[in-house]
């Protein structure tokens, strides 16, 4: 079972963290109905479906607007009845963006941020047969390797600070 | 020859990094507590003794989810260790938006108990309610009713 798709870490969220807001990741909720969504996709094609889906998921920035753009693509492909887009519409409050829009996220729409740390982790010289110490070791190593790109990056924005001064002094 | 006797010195060396990986980790975690008192680590233990999963924080990273703490995401990966314990990450992201790691686990499964464990030892680590929005990549239908009945 992928861990992606565990569905005991939401119960253990709510229960931990009562107030904490659980967002799904776009991603990952897309892709666990992407069969039935290519089926959708194939057979509106002509019409350009899929285009008109992503941009009803993507763009809105009220949760009224996008309720109004779901019921207008639900009307003009006549899809009132459908099974996926139902389940979709049902949990729309945890993952479509316009829900959030009053959340700060970190400018964060997926689970992208922990999926690319987790292949810098792997990266770091860990696999399978890496002991306990070991890997807390590298991870000390990356955490390292993290802090100096934040503080190249630190002096890389002082240094464009001061030109800014000496320009504005001049 | 020489091949086997390669293979034998480095089955060797794989021994004795195995050995004792346990009392090995324990006394780097007590060196980086040493080295700052606001290192955090926890076990979580079965009933014999066992260590099921590890919980901990280095100083920096505690710092780093007061100041960047608002957004959290949390996935687990698996294949990073000898025991196949999946490694959970909590990971948000800094002012150049690179990102931060918060905290490693290991786990020892992935059932609601150990979860409920794992964010437990998070929330005593860091003192706080926890962070505003959590995004996490579970997408079980059947749990999900169950999560929005029980928010209802």
């Amino acid at each position: 079972m992928f861990a992606d798709q565990d569905p005991a870490m939401p119960v253990a969220l709510e229960r931990v963290f009562p107030h904490t807001i659980h967002r799904l990741c776009l991603w990952h909720v897309q892709n666990r109905y992407m069969p039935f969504l290519n089926e959708l996709y194939a057979r509106f094609e002509e019409m350009d479906f899929k285009t008109r889906f992503q941009s009803i998921i993507h763009h809105p920035l009220t949760e009224l607007e996008f309720e109004t753009a779901w019921s207008m693509l639900l009307e003009d492909f006549d899809l009132h009845d459908n099974s996926t887009l139902d389940k979709l519409y049902g949990i729309r409050k945890d993952w479509v963006p316009a829900f959030f829009k009053n959340h700060y996220c970190g400018l964060m729409l997926s689970t992208q941020r922990s999926e690319s740390m987790n292949r810098l982790v792997k990266s770091a010289h860990v696999d399978a047969n890496t002991p306990l110490h070991q890997f807390a070791k590298q991870m000390m190593k990356l955490l390292h390797s993290r802090k100096m790109k934040e503080s190249k990056e630190a002096v890389g924005s002082m240094v464009r600070i001061k030109l800014l001064c000496r320009i504005l002094i001049l | 020859m020489l091949n086997s006797h390669n293979n034998f010195r480095k089955k060797a060396k794989q021994r004795e990094r195995n050995a004792n990986d346990v009392a090995k980790l324990l006394s780097f975690f007590a060196s980086c507590k040493k080295d700052n008192p606001q290192f955090f680590s926890d076990f979580q233990l079965d009933k014999e003794g066992k260590i099921l999963s590890i919980f901990w924080s280095h100083a920096s990273q505690q710092g780093d989810y007061m100041d960047f703490g608002d957004a959290v995401t949390f996935d687990t990966t698996h294949k990073t260790n000898l025991y196949e314990k999946p490694l959970g990450m909590f990971v948000g992201s800094n002012h150049h938006l690179h990102c931060t790691i918060f905290a490693f686990a290991l786990l020892g499964d992935e059932t609601v108990d150990t979860f409920e464990w794992v964010f437990n030892a998070f929330k005593t680590c860091m003192g706080t309610e926890g962070p505003r929005v959590m995004l996490t990549g579970t997408t079980d239908n059947n749990e999900l009713n169950v999560y929005t009945s029980t928010m209802a």
